[in-house]
């Protein structure tokens, strides 16, 4: 299980005291109550995903380490985003929409009878593909959103001053704005947006972030920016991150996992999940070295 | 040797839209002549009433706007329309203040709390409130449903009877602007709610995804990402609402007891439209009269032309700020 | 950076359960409140005790928002009680529209329909006398049918080919005054339409009083309203199609005649409909130029002609109870046409939708 843990982020700049203290947490743990302590983050089990009647994507299991970077990759419509929102149940926010399975969050099944969805995605955070900060909320506004919903009345905005200037920093924004809070939030460009909203994200100080597609509407400098933040980002959160640019996948994640369709009208599913350097080197299945070398997709 | 010259020719029709094909300058010139017709029509409408409407202007002995008494026909003619002006706002603002709650909470249900399946079908049963003839609103007001307000008039004026619009000092609780005011809610509701439904339809999935990401309840996403979006197009839906009710004649006309008097007092038999005071008045009305009419009239058009124009410019000047991408 | 260093490791399920649920009201919250309310409001109704005078079926209301509120507030805390709260209240606004809708619809088929025979469908109000029973709508439907008739075919080739001029043709100014009128029209209070006929057609050029003068103060209603669907309905016609046409060398007459017109005539037919079934609930302007004939007039151009809404106008004047059921029974006859004519044309819509949200 350790030598397991240490493969995982061996191609990743961690700091060495942080996991070192995780490992010995983990030891400790595990012989106090070894069943107790769920050793993944995220777990997917048999996961099925339906609009309506149709099944979009069928069988899915993986676990996700905690304070690791996962990416999900493979062809368009090949259900890759689709199992990302079930995780944070966003998925069901179509009418319609539902799924089977389990979706463990440190053990926990999200989709248990009586969870409360409110409380799921206030644990997992997202960021979506298109930057959509609120447009008619200024940046300091815009951070503190999810804040304030928990807040009650009457709490002073100052109090939020910390926060706000912890997650933009936390989101490499900080330098940019600090002179600029109280301007609207829609007003930065595109790659300042998206980091706006990871910091929003983040505010509310979740445990995992997921990320769909989240630099695909930016420029590669804002692209390079976001990703360097992921690997700073890494030490706090686990993430999952859906993209369709291997490279990306290949910089910024410790391990992988490959969807593919088998035609159109059949439901997505998950052919290979491993480290990354695994997948993009020695990937066990013919599929998946099909699509890393550009066959198809 | 010289080659002849070929002039690339010129095909009539695709250099300019004024074709010499005869086709289509005779068409093009129906449409256009349908069109000026139209202008026309509405100029001479309007000069043809102004024109109408001078001499009770004209030989009015009393103030226009301060004027308390409807007498065009005596004479000396006496007329103003200060009460008139009066119970078309009041019976118009209070069915807005009724219509415009229920309206956006309608099509908030419509469009985030009811079912995929049945909001069609909601929509439809909501804006078929909208084709039911204002007479019909009239009747079943005035025969069915006053009688069920006025125990409600009567408890207001009641318990609530300190506030000064409740009070009722006459004991008579029917024909009241309070029940007009309700009618009226409910023909102008369809309006309101339809509007809005079309808004709130249009916000943006990101924006309402963004708010729920965060961990937000449906009444919160509501309160984040639609309200502030559809600000304009609700307020354009409720001002267009008040335009609907400032000139509705015929339910008005039945249920309000057309007593002529400034009466702000809710509950009692109250007072007149300018709308309905031209459908009671003109069959009786003299020349004199139906000039004065006439002018009140325009007075009507006036004041709704600002409501509607107002709507539609608040619309379109916070289109650039709505956010919408 | 300042990024805390504290890590979140997995949580073992069992230190903290109510993490992902927080605490939740039952399923059947809900429905356990509405009944208590429902309770409270029986006893109130039973014994007869008034509370602040206000009736059983108000208090059960605010005994339901009370109880349900108090209890969602207790269990699940401010932010999950105002949301559920405000769930309670968009359901209340959705049946405070609906309510009324079905007991206007309700009332007017009951009453009427009793009032619906042959001899009501058949004959006029020519010699009845206002207290006996007895007494027709035939005038009235005649009258109606043809004014509205008149009023479209007046309303419907000005209208549609205005449309055409400002989705096809116009481009400058004269188009966008074109436009901005035919929004102020759309603005116009029914009844100036009827006292614009009233003096013009009738008192200054002398025309009778007649089935024409109401369809001509119809049409005043009706044609803003054709202009504005129907040119709707013909912008939505993609620009690709009319290019298309026109790189072959057609006319752009041709075109649009052939091409765009049919592409929208669904729609423009819908627009034309829903027109119609505004105009035919319309009184006011009625009132003013064709006065109320008690028998049936065939003439649309000459005397005066009945119509359904002034006789039902007219009935609930004369205040006789056997007025009123007729009243009704008239009501009953124009809701049935309206209706028709409303809920065909969206039908009609629902069909030939060109376009998906």
């Amino acid at each position: 299980m350790d030598a397991h843990r240490t493969s995982v982020s061996s191609d990743t700049a961690t700091d060495p005291t942080v996991e070192a203290t995780g490992q010995e947490k983990l030891v400790t743990s595990s012989i106090v109550s070894p069943e107790a302590v769920p050793q993944f983050r995220i777990e997917l089990k048999n996961l099925d995903i339906y609009y309506s009647d149709f099944l979009a994507v069928q069988g899915v299991s993986l676990q996700v380490r905690p304070q690791s970077v996962m990416s999900f990759i493979g062809p368009s419509g090949c259900g890759k985003s689709t199992v990302l929102r079930s995780v944070d149940r966003m998925h069901e926010v179509t009418p319609g929409a539902r799924v089977s399975g389990q979706v463990l969050l440190d053990g926990e099944d999200i989709y248990a009878p009586n969870v409360d969805p409110v409380l799921v995605r206030r644990t997992i955070g997202m960021v979506f593909q298109r930057p959509n900060p609120f447009p008619t909320m200024s940046i300091y506004d815009n951070v503190i959103a999810g804040l304030k919903l928990e807040k009650s009345r009457g709490v002073k905005k100052s109090s939020f001053d910390d926060t706000v200037e912890r997650s933009l920093r936390g989101a490499n924004l900080w330098d940019e704005v600090k002179d600029r809070l109280d301007r609207p939030g829609a007003g930065l460009s595109g790659g300042q947006q998206q980091r706006l909203c990871i910091a929003r994200a983040i505010a509310v100080e979740p445990e995992v972030l997921l990320m769909d597609e989240p630099c695909s509407a930016l420029d590669p400098i804002s692209t390079l920016a976001i990703e360097d933040l992921i690997h700073d980002l890494k030490n706090q959160y686990t993430i999952i991150i859906v993209t369709h640019n291997m490279q990306q996948a290949a910089r910024v994640s410790d391990e992988t996992a490959f969807f593919n369709l088998e035609s159109v009208g059949e439901p997505g599913r998950l052919i290979e999940v491993g480290s990354t350097t695994d997948i993009f080197s020695q990937p066990k299945h013919q599929q998946t070295e099909d699509y890393i070398s550009g066959r198809f997709g | 040797m010289s080659a002849p010259v070929h002039e690339p020719q010129l095909h009539p029709g695709i250099t300019s839209e004024r074709s010499v094909r005869p086709g289509d300058r005779n068409f093009r010139f129906l449409t256009t002549g349908a069109g000026i017709t139209v202008l026309i029509v509405l100029a001479a409408i309007a000069a043809f009433l102004i024109w109408k409407s001078v001499p009770a202007l004209q030989n009015n002995t009393g103030s226009l706007l301060t004027n308390q008494q409807w007498l065009p026909d005596a004479d000396p003619p006496s007329w103003g329309i200060s009460v008139l002006i009066f119970g078309t706002l009041w019976t118009s603002i209070l069915a807005m203040v009724i219509a415009v709650p229920i309206g956006i909470g309608t099509a908030l249900f419509i469009a985030f709390y009811a079912p995929r399946r049945l909001s069609k079908g909601l929509g439809f049963i909501v804006d078929l409130l909208a084709a039911v003839p204002s007479i019909i609103f009239g009747l079943w007001g005035l025969y069915n449903f006053m009688p069920y307000l006025v125990p409600f008039a009567e408890w207001l004026s009641t318990y609530l009877g300190w506030i000064p619009i409740f009070t009722n000092n006459v004991d008579l609780y029917t024909k009241s602007i309070l029940i007009a005011g309700v009618v009226l809610a409910l023909m102008i509701l369809p309006t309101v709610s339809a509007i809005s439904r079309e808004v709130f339809l249009q916000v943006p999935r990101s924006h309402i995804e963004a708010s729920l990401a965060l961990g937000a309840t449906r009444w919160e996403m509501i309160r984040m990402s639609v309200f502030p979006f559809s600000r304009p197009g609700m307020i354009s839906a409720a001002m267009l609402g008040l335009g609907r009710a400032l000139g509705e004649t015929i339910a008005v006309a039945l249920i309000l007891s057309a007593v002529f008097e400034i009466n702000w007092k809710l509950t009692e038999p109250g007072g007149n439209s300018i709308a309905a005071n031209i459908a009671l008045k003109w069959g009786e009305a003299g020349d004199n009269g139906r000039s004065a009419l006439i002018a009140t009239g325009l007075v009507l058009f006036f004041i709704t032309l600002v409501v509607n124009m107002t709507a539609r410019w608040v619309v379109n000047r916070r289109k650039d700020f709505s956010g919408a991408n | 950076m300042s990024l805390k260093t504290d890590v979140h490791l997995p949580i073992n399920p069992s230190d903290d359960p109510l993490r992902l649920t927080g605490r939740r009201l039952p399923r059947w919250a809900p429905a356990a409140s509405m009944a208590a309310g429902l309770v409270i409001g029986i006893l109130l109704l039973v014994t007869g005790v008034k509370i602040l005078g206000l009736t059983w079926w108000v208090v059960a209301l605010l005994a339901f928002l009370l109880i349900y509120g108090g209890w969602t507030l207790s269990v699940e805390g401010r932010r999950h009680a105002t949301d559920r709260i405000a769930t309670a209240a968009v359901y209340l606004t959705a049946a405070a529209a609906i309510i009324p809708l079905a007991w206007i619809l309700i009332t007017v088929i009951t009453k009427g329909i009793s009032a619906i025979n042959l001899e009501f469908l058949t004959s006029t109000m020519r010699n009845v006398n206002p207290r006996a029973e007895g007494g027709g709508i035939l005038h009235a439907v005649v009258g109606t049918l043809t004014q509205v008739g008149i009023a479209t075919l007046i309303s419907v080739p000005i209208g549609i080919c205005t449309a055409i001029y400002l989705s096809e043709y116009g481009r400058g100014r004269l188009a966008r005054s074109i436009n901005f009128f035919v929004d102020v029209m759309t603005g116009i209070p029914s009844i100036i339409a009827g006292m614009f006929i009233f003096t013009f057609w009738i008192l200054t050029l002398g025309f009778p009083q007649s089935g024409l003068a109401a369809g001509l103060a119809l049409s005043i209603l009706m044609i803003p309203v054709v202009i504005k669907s129907a040119e709707e309905m013909l912008k939505i016609v993609p620009n690709e199609l009319r290019e298309g046409a026109l790189a072959l060398g057609i006319p752009k007459y041709k075109v649009i005649i052939k091409i765009v017109i049919p592409t929208a005539i669904s729609g423009i037919i819908t627009g034309v409909m829903l027109a119609v079934a505004r105009v035919t609930g319309e009184t006011a302007p009625l009132l003013l130029t064709t006065f109320l004939a008690q028998d049936v007039n065939w003439n649309a151009f000459e005397g005066s002609q009945a119509s359904l809404p002034t006789f039902i106008w007219d009935q609930i004047a004369r205040g006789t109870q056997s007025s009123l059921d007729r009243a009704w029974g008239g009501a009953f006859a124009l809701i049935f046409l309206v209706l028709i004519f409303y809920s065909a044309a969206r039908i009609l819509a629902a069909i030939y939708a060109p376009r998906e949200r």
